[in-house]
């Protein structure tokens, strides 16, 4: 190799200008180059490097395909930065196995995913096809008690540089068939030390819809009952201090009120998106203007009538994508207010998607998708 | 020679104990026909598509006035061969749990729950009595005729729920629930009694579920529909 006859930093700074297909494709080339490639600081500052961010960044498109009954694999895919371009070129895809319909999808986080069903746990780095599956939780629970996840969150602590997943789970007795609410745990995974931990936390009930669990401005977000005052509320968790505190939703939130619920990310900030689902949807729109201030929630306006929508699935630049009843994925453009449709399909309500930037973090205890 | 005749006397009646169909130490009272309400249960659990919009069996529970009976000596389950009867098993009694399957899910209940009636009821006639009374209380029917439908929420609803299946069966019968989003009560199981000979009785006061028992301020049970109403034209 002729890197001999030029600088190390300088072949680093060509380097850091590289896609990530490109470098793993380097890192085979000469034994210094591995060793450049591999180091942790060069995987940050190449993420983090102008280059990567501008060509980068896309959508990360979750679903299982419609055809597989029942299903038993998922599909990822990467759509490229212009989705106003061009349909019929096929996305790069992924193949995941052994993965099935209901998966969650939350982050990303430096490249990594985390895919759940609640039942398990998956971390993910699908720019170089990274896959762990987590250790089951092995608490001793009090004699007579089960435990069921209400909500999964996943993030980085800047403070540690390690990744924690989050498990909030209720412990309830089955006292004859009849079931009595004991409490609600929540369990820490550091993926350091590839073992869970218990936290002490009153936190309160939380529920699950597709959407509600969002990371954002290095806090995890959950949908929770407000206990305090009535009503429903964000639970936040800050993934550095492990500190819980609850952001309540607007007033117009009174379940049961017909309306489904999505927590979104626009312009920086929280969207929550009130939506009917059915052959008329409207979706409301209102925005967290100042990051865990209840007050601060604004309405900006109502997108509709759309047919036939599932639920919204990401904000991109100007456009909001939707799943509609059919699987398929479509957007729909906010300042011309026009819908498109892409040749995109899903097995109904599979669909989930991320705005992503790759990266090569590998998950430490991970291996490569076959 | 005294001694090898009795030790062949023992070893004959052993032989004949052990030949003998599986003795029932527990009797049963009464029967628990429990139905549950898919739309709720797969709100806690996976569900494969479509979810189902009515009533579905659970199980029909042998119980005792005075302890809980469960998994008591019996036979084990064996499949079901005739394709009639397994159909007609599918659609009034189907595993909704995406982890599982039907055969799963009957034998599981055999073992946990049909075999403390086996003395009575063998298991094709277990199921048979069970489909029987399910057949005999179609609860979505007996709700309506009192204007509860699917989708109803309020602080009521239980009590209605409770007082519109009392008009019907002039039986006491129970209801299951579980903590719903927001602080609501889902409605998940309604339970019905039955004496060993399928004749309908009260359900005992002093087992009835505490878990409909709201604590919250609002009080509100909700009877839910699956989100989203796919299908449902609903006004703005």
């Amino acid at each position: 190799m002729a890197s001999g006859n030029f600088p190390e930093d300088v072949v680093r700074e060509i380097l850091l200008m590289l896609p990530v297909k490109s470098l793993l494709r380097c890192k085979s080339a000469c034994k210094s180059w591995y060793t450049l490639i591999t180091k942790p600081s060069f995987k940050s500052a190449h993420f983090n490097s102008n280059a990567t961010l501008k060509r980068s960044h896309c959508i990360l498109v979750k679903r299982v395909l419609p055809e597989h009954v029942p299903p038993t694999e998922s599909v990822l895919s990467f759509f490229n930065d212009k989705i106003n371009g061009d349909d019929h070129v096929p996305p790069t895809e992924i193949i995941i196995p052994h993965f099935n319909h209901f998966l969650q999808m939350v982050g990303p986080c430096n490249g990594i995913v985390c895919l759940t069903d609640h039942r398990d746990i998956f971390l993910c780095n699908p720019s170089i096809r990274d896959f762990k599956v987590l250790p089951a939780p092995s608490f001793n629970y009090p004699h007579g008690l089960f435990s069921r996840t209400l909500g999964v969150g996943f993030g980085f602590d800047t403070h540690s540089s390690e990744y924690k997943v989050i498990r909030i789970a209720e412990l309830y007795e089955d006292d004859d068939g009849d079931y009595m609410f004991h409490s609600v745990n929540v369990e820490i995974y550091d993926l350091s030390t590839d073992s869970w931990r218990e936290i002490y936390a009153i936190v309160p009930y939380v529920w699950y819809f597709p959407s509600s669990e969002l990371l954002f401005n290095g806090h995890f977000h959950w949908w929770a009952d407000d206990e305090d005052h009535g009503g429903e509320s964000m639970l936040s968790f800050h993934i550095s201090t492990e500190i819980f505190q609850q952001i309540r939703l607007p007033d117009v939130c009174a379940f049961p009120d017909g309306n489904e619920r999505a927590f979104l990310v626009l312009n920086e900030s929280i969207a929550l998106l009130l939506f009917n689902p059915s052959q008329q949807t409207y979706l409301d729109l209102w925005l967290m203007t100042e990051y865990g201030i209840a007050d601060s929630w604004t309405k900006q306006f109502t997108i509709g009538p759309l047919v036939q929508i599932e639920q919204p699935l990401l904000f991109w630049k100007h456009e909001l994508l939707l799943e509609k009843f059919n699987g398929q994925l479509v957007s729909y453009n906010l300042k011309s207010q026009a819908l498109k449709e892409f040749q995109m399909y899903g097995a109904q309500e599979s669909l989930r998607a991320v705005a992503y930037s790759e990266s090569l973090v590998s998950i430490k205890g991970g291996s490569d998708i076959n | 020679m005294a001694n090898n005749t009795r030790s062949l006397f023992f070893l004959l009646i052993t032989l004949t104990l052990v030949s003998l169909p599986p003795y029932h130490e527990f009797a049963f009272d009464f029967f628990k026909l429990v139905q549950q309400w898919p739309p709720t249960f797969c709100k806690l659990h996976r569900c494969p598509r479509p979810i189902i919009k009515t009533f579905t069996i659970h199980g029909l529970w042998p119980d005792n006035y005075t302890t809980f009976l469960d998994s008591c000596t019996g036979n084990s389950f064996h499949m079901f061969k005739n394709t009639a009867f397994v159909q007609n098993l599918t659609v009034r009694w189907p595993n909704l749990d995406y982890y599982s399957n039907n055969r799963r899910f009957w034998s599981h209940e055999w073992e946990k729950h049909g075999t403390c009636s086996e003395n009575l009821y063998p298991q094709e006639a277990y199921f048979n009595l069970t489909m029987q009374l399910y057949d005999r209380l179609n609860l979505l029917e007996v709700f309506a005729k009192s204007n509860i439908s699917p989708g109803a929420s309020g602080n009521q609803l239980l009590s209605r729920l409770n007082n519109s299946l009392v008009a019907y069966t002039g039986k006491i019968p129970d209801f299951k629930c579980r903590p719903g989003p927001s602080t609501t009560t889902l409605i998940i199981e309604v339970v019905t009694c039955y004496n060993s000979s399928g004749t309908a009785i009260d359900c005992p006061v002093s087992q009835l579920s505490n878990s409909c028992k709201t604590q919250s301020l609002t009080g509100i049970s909700s009877f839910e529909t699956h989100y989203p109403t796919q299908g449902l034209q609903m006004s703005r």
